[in-house]
């Protein structure tokens, strides 16, 4: 069973007018077992957006097969067991945060003995029960989005799926968002987050994908990429000529921006081992920095890589290859 | 039950907005109106003396008129009004109701639930047109209230007249909930209702018409427009028939009519339902 299952999905926008093509999506295929939290990253336009319209039914792709919860997307009877905070969403602003609420349940199809009692339940969770009869027209963009995560889990899903969830909280608000979904996630529900605010997600996800311009270009396990590797920064006096070549020989994974030096070492004793090879070529150091190896370095590293030309801007190998 | 969901929203949004009150207070100013400017002197079922908006109708005492007839006529008359009336406002105060769910960020929630397409534009239809209905039944049977406690004339085939007048708001509903699905723009909405409704006249005159026109191609387009728009000056006429209890004449006006909002309505739907949103 998986929770989320992408094979190939590709969408082109096509302009009625200008005749123009987009292709915000370009065959991405992953999955997502049950209980797992999953981010989608990728910077803005990457289509992100995109590929969780596709999955809930509001857009429909080109190419590709898609299943939620095992089932088709064309069966929108699954929807019942899914919730989606979408990325601008918008609410009656005639209704009260409680009738908001109740009105996406009824259209979820919960019953009502059971909907009062979840109402209150979930504006508690949110921290919005002073305000569960107050119209939208007074709430702040903060309200708002934590009204929207309450309406997500109205029908107690088991595939959660949120389209940048903290976009527009103050810091308390994102912190209360990241227990919440901690919290969900403990509760063995399927999370699926679309972001572009790395830290926010670094700490909820298990593993987290990067797409940038409708393609996936990697996934990782939030294990993996703390647990070998610690990145250090080098700086060099001078570029050397020997230096691939030796760094190559010593099988570290690094990446060489001119006299910046950026080794991946598993630990102390590998750093000094790199070092003294280093210094044995002669080569002159200035300077040895630890550095974090965050979602947001692995992050931006991934879309150098990507970008046209990048592999010579920065070299970039890993210590295996030929 | 999501169905009722909707339509029961749609009555919220509607009473929340500013088109549909102003809709409701007019209605209400109307039957004000009537209440006060007519006034009749009945006696012994005889028409002594009448004032409509305060001018004095003048009846000669000796001969008496026999009221019935001619609280008929003019409450024929009131229902022609109100089928114009109502049309109007309706179309102007439901046109926002299509484009206003398809604004971004409300149609992507409204999509998410475990609701077809269809179903979702249906419920918006049955939303609409359950409105509307309160509000037409009201204000026709307001109006039918006063003229019959006025003059003790009870003449039930008046209140008979708002069936016409739903059918044929249930007609260019299909054509406000199409042009709203396709454009997303309600100004455009009512203003594609607005003009089949008033081509409804020249057209209905095509026997007059007809002969006027030179070339065989004109005739043929004249026709087809006439047979396959809907007939909003002939039902209008059915209005008036109904309150004057006479019996349909034609049902041919009513059947292509029907035709074509249904027609209009399938087409807003398989419309929506490949829409990327
Ligand atoms: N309805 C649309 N019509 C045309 N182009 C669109 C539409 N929606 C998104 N796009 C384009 O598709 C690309 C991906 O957009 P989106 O999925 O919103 O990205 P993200 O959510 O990652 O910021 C962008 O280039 C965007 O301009
Ligand atoms: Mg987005």
């Amino acid at each position: 069973m998986t929770a989320l299952w992408i094979q190939g999905l590709t969408k082109e926008y096509r302009s009625f007018w200008t005749r123009q093509r987009i292709r915000a999506l370009d065959g991405v295929s992953f999955q997502v077992p049950p209980g797992e939290v999953f981010a989608l990253l990728g910077p803005n336009g990457a289509g992100k957006t995109t590929l969780v319209k596709i999955l809930l039914g509001i857009t429909f792709p080109n190419g590709g097969d898609a299943r939620l919860l095992d089932r088709p997307l064309s069966d929108h009877s699954i929807r019942a067991r899914v919730g989606y905070l979408p990325e601008n969403h918008r609410y009656p602003p005639y209704l009260t945060g409680r009738q908001v609420l109740d009105y996406f349940a009824r259209l979820a199809g919960i019953r009502r003995h059971v909907r009062s009692k979840r109402i209150g339940e979930l504006l508690k969770l949110v921290k919005m029960d002073p305000w569960g009869d107050t119209r939208l027209r007074k709430y702040s963009k903060g309200m708002m989005q934590r009204l929207g995560l309450a309406q997500a889990l109205v029908n107690e899903p088991d595939l959660l799926i949120l389209d940048e969830p903290t976009d527009g909280v103050d810091p308390v608000g994102r912190r209360e968002i990241r227990d919440i979904l901690l919290d969900l996630k403990k509760q063995g529900k399927t999370i699926f987050i679309n972001s572009h605010l790395l830290s926010e997600v670094e700490r909820v996800c298990d593993r987290a994908a990067i797409l940038n311009q409708g393609k996936l270009l990697k996934i990782v396990a939030m294990e993996e990429l703390n647990r070998g590797s610690t990145l250090y920064r080098i700086d060099l006096a001078e570029a050397n000529g020997f230096l691939s070549e030796v760094l190559r020989a010593s099988g570290v994974p690094f990446e060489l921006d001119k006299t910046r030096l950026t080794l991946s070492v598993r630990d102390t004793a590998e750093l000094n081992r790199t070092l003294d090879r280093l210094r044995a070529a002669s080569v002159e150091i200035r300077a040895v920095l630890p550095l974090q190896s965050s979602l947001e370095d692995y992050f931006i590293r991934v879309l150098q890589e990507d970008r046209p030309g990048g592999e010579s801007q920065v070299e970039s190998q890993r210590g295996c290859s030929p | 039950m999501k169905t009722l969901a909707i339509i029961e929203d749609t009555f919220r949004e509607s009473f929340s907005r500013l088109t549909f009150v102003g809709f409701f207070v007019l209605s209400n100013l109307l039957v004000l109106a009537i209440l006060f400017a007519v006034n009749l002197d009945v006696v012994d079922g005889v028409l002594a003396a009448a004032t409509l908006f305060g001018k004095e109708l003048h009846l000669n005492p000796q001969h008496g008129l026999q009221i019935g007839p001619i609280i008929r006529q003019v409450e024929s008359a009131f229902a022609v009004t109100l089928y114009v009336m109502s049309i109007f406002l309706s179309v102007f105060a439901t046109a926002n109701l299509v484009p206003h769910m398809l604004e971004k960020g409300t149609i992507d929630l409204v999509l998410s639930k475990p609701l077809s397409r269809r179903g979702i534009l249906l419920a918006k239809y049955l939303g609409a047109l359950s409105v509307v209905s309160f509000n037409v039944w009201y204000l026709v049977a307001a109006v039918w209230l006063i003229l019959s406690t006025k003059t003790q004339v009870w003449n039930f085939a008046f209140l008979a007249a708002a069936l016409p007048i739903l059918f044929t708001f249930a007609v260019l509903l299909g054509v406000v909930i199409l042009v709203g699905t396709l454009s997303g723009s309600s100004s455009l909405a009512i203003m594609v209702t607005y003009v089949i409704f008033f081509v409804s006249q020249p057209l209905a005159a095509r026997e007059k018409i007809v002969p006027l026109l030179d070339s065989q191609l004109s005739v043929t387009a004249f026709q087809t427009l006439y047979w396959v728009l809907p007939k909003t000056f002939e039902l209008g006429n059915l209005v008036r028939e109904t309150a004057l209890s006479r019996p349909v004449q034609s049902w041919t006006p009513v059947w292509t009519s029907g035709l074509f909002g249904l027609g209009a309505l399938v087409a807003a739907i398989a419309y929506f339902e490949r829409k990327d949103y």
